[in-house]
């Protein structure tokens, strides 16, 4: 492929306000991303009519709070695939800093925000020990954080006997509780706090410019002189951190802490970043393409329960989808290289 | 006889002896007497070479003759175990490439080192991004970043239509221009530049060259370690020979033949001469010892 192919228009080029982010935005990955983007919007209409209470406002906004905790622990996931990592100890992190959050909740004298920092800090301890051992030592990330994902998990099923706690305190749930603000779900508020820093720091920033050097080329980033331990403890607090929060969502949105909450969302979270066109090799992708991704998942279940499917059913047109769509991204990969 | 001569210096190395045909009073770059050993063999040997500013100095020797050796040693990467280092006459320690960088010499490596998913001017600013005004936010200067990016490029003469294509869809002059275009924003006076054009087509070494003579044209010494004799004959303005860790030999290509340097490469100025009949050739070769 030559150069000049590569030139697109310049309006479509030119970033707008979302827009740091269209920087990386190459025709190609538009190729591919918008075949991805086109076959949610296509899946978007199939469901409004099979299912004529899917166009609902009431079933938008289901989704788009459904979707939240999600998108939270996916824009950190988004951060560790792009550094070409990858954290599967979330869902444990999930679990057990909700869980903590709702036990000291639960304690007389301590002040809520309190509860909800020990629950980031519960996050951000895990992100640590991850990016400690894989940016210094070296090891696999996909094993080391398979091992925290054990072992953090396990430690939340001890805590509280697998038994899950209630929270009451209310000035915890009117800022993180099922409620809404201007009719917005509180989630998606958060949620919307994170796509926002989340793309700013990715976009915009040195840190973010340096993950994705450390994610496509080690050895381009040594050169460049930098440091490859710093910037993957860095992705790795990033995703505990946001794993964190996404647990203290999911406890407020519940009103309790679970010891399982998070269950399963690692994988949640790698098919909503894969889904959102960010190469599972690291070095490209975009924090809007996340949001699509995990607006797709969480419209394809939603649709699904309105068409009345099973849960199986759910979890089997969810795994197609992934199949299809990444496929789809390798073949394109495959003509490029031909 | 010349090559008596590169044999008494292997035994004798006079001190400060060293003389070089270069003009320049003060080169910005020289090493005296520089050695680096790897157990007990001498990887380079009491090396002495100047780099003036705009000069292009290329290294030619063997695999194994200790041309990477000194080009690690110049860039940092590899602190010599003896001798000294000076920049414009100021004795510096280049102990690693950050060192090196900080004194102004920046390094193209043969495999280039850039990210290939990430576009030109990321490349270009790779690990020393500039921040956008007002600095409260840190936002990354991109427009200002690429407009650098798109002068030194085109200061260059490297044609890159889209500074925002990523480099790996670049063909390999390209790249090497994006490569060469990273070093002239970081290296202030020295660049190093190893086996540039080894992956290149004629088109694109012919295009590199003209760079090469280009980035002598601002001033900056260039150092060039290169297997293509011929390339050496085009673009430098002195060239050493190594054999064995020592120099053997230090010429201007305008005032020397193929087959002098050739006969030096293989023979280290001794066992080679007999082999190839260079006798007037070698006459206009000028050693380095006296």
């Amino acid at each position: 492929m030559r150069a000049s192919d590569l030139v697109v228009p310049r309006e479509a080029r030119e970033p707008g306000v979302l827009g740091r982010v269209g920087a990386s935005l190459t025709p190609r990955r538009a190729g591919t991303q918008g075949a991805v983007y086109l076959l949610f919007v296509l899946t978007l209409v199939a469901f409004s009519i099979w299912a004529p209470s899917f166009a609902t406002t009431s079933s938008l906004s289901n989704i788009a709070r459904d979707a939240a905790p999600t998108v939270v622990v996916a824009v950190g996931m988004t951060f560790v695939i792009i550094a070409a990592e990858i954290d599967l100890s979330v869902a444990s992190t999930i679990s057990l800093s909700g869980l903590v959050g709702a036990v000291l909740l639960g304690e007389p004298g301590v002040p809520w925000p309190l509860a909800v920092l020990a629950a980031l800090a519960i996050g951000a301890g895990v992100g640590l020990i991850n990016g400690l051992l894989v940016g210094y030592l070296g090891v696999p990330s996909f094993l080391i954080t398979l091992g925290t994902l054990q072992a953090v998990g396990a430690i939340a099923l001890m805590a509280t006997a697998t038994l899950s706690q209630p929270i009451t305190s209310s000035g915890f749930l009117d800022v993180f509780g099922p409620g809404s603000f201007l009719s917005v779900p509180l989630t998606v508020w958060w949620a919307l706090c994170v796509v926002l820093v989340g793309g700013y720091v990715l976009h915009a920033t040195k840190f973010g410019r340096w993950v994705y050097a450390v994610g496509d080329s080690r050895n381009a980033a040594r050169y460049a002189g930098i440091s490859k331990p710093r910037v993957l403890i860095g992705v790795f607090v990033i995703a505990g951190v946001l794993a964190g929060l996404t647990g203290v969502l999911l406890a407020g949105r519940t009103t309790s802490g679970d010891p399982t909450a998070g269950t399963d969302m690692e994988l949640t979270a790698i098919a909503a970043v894969i889904l959102g066109g960010t190469d599972l090799f690291g070095g490209s992708g975009l924090i809007i393409g996340t949001v699509v991704g995990s607006l797709f998942l969480t419209a394809i279940q939603i649709g699904l329960i309105l068409l009345g499917a099973s849960g199986q059913l759910q979890t089997l047109v969810t795994g197609v989808i992934i199949v299809c769509v990444v496929t789809m991204n390798a073949l394109a990969k495959g003509t490029r290289k031909a | 006889m010349i090559f008596e001569a590169a044999d008494e210096r292997q035994s004798e190395q006079p001190v400060g002896a060293a003389v070089s045909p270069t003009a320049d009073p003060m080169p910005v770059l020289e090493l005296r007497k520089v050695s680096k050993h790897f157990g007990g063999v001498a990887a380079c040997d009491r090396v002495d070479l100047q780099v003036g500013a705009g000069e292009v100095v290329a290294i030619v020797g063997h695999n194994g003759a200790g041309k990477s050796t000194i080009l690690r040693i110049v860039s940092g990467a590899q602190p010599p175990d003896e001798g000294q280092i000076f920049m414009s006459g100021q004795p510096v320690r280049l102990r690693s490439v950050r060192d090196a960088r900080a004194h102004g010499i920046e390094t193209v490596p043969q495999e280039l080192a850039l990210a290939p998913k990430l576009d030109v001017a990321a490349n270009v600013f790779l690990g020393r991004e500039e921040v956008a005004r007002p600095r409260l936010f840190r936002f990354l200067a991109r427009r200002g970043m690429e407009r650098e990016a798109r002068r030194l490029i085109g200061s260059l003469g490297v044609q890159i239509p889209d500074l925002r294509a990523k480099v790996g869809s670049l063909s390999g002059g390209q790249r090497q221009g994006v490569a060469i275009a990273r070093a002239l924003s970081w290296g202030r006076t020295v660049v190093v530049l190893d086996e540039p054009t080894a992956a290149l087509g004629v088109r694109e070494t012919e295009e590199v060259e003209k760079t090469v003579l280009h980035m002598k044209g601002l001033g900056l010494g260039i150092l060039l370690v290169s297997h293509d004799l011929d390339q050496v004959f085009r673009v430098a303005d002195r060239v050493y020979v190594l054999y064995h860790g020592r120099v053997v030999g230090s010429m201007r290509p305008s005032e020397s033949t193929h087959e002098a340097v050739l006969a030096l490469i293989t023979g280290g100025g001794s066992a080679g001469a007999s082999v190839v009949p260079v006798a007037p050739a070698a006459a206009e070769t000028k050693a380095v010892a006296p």
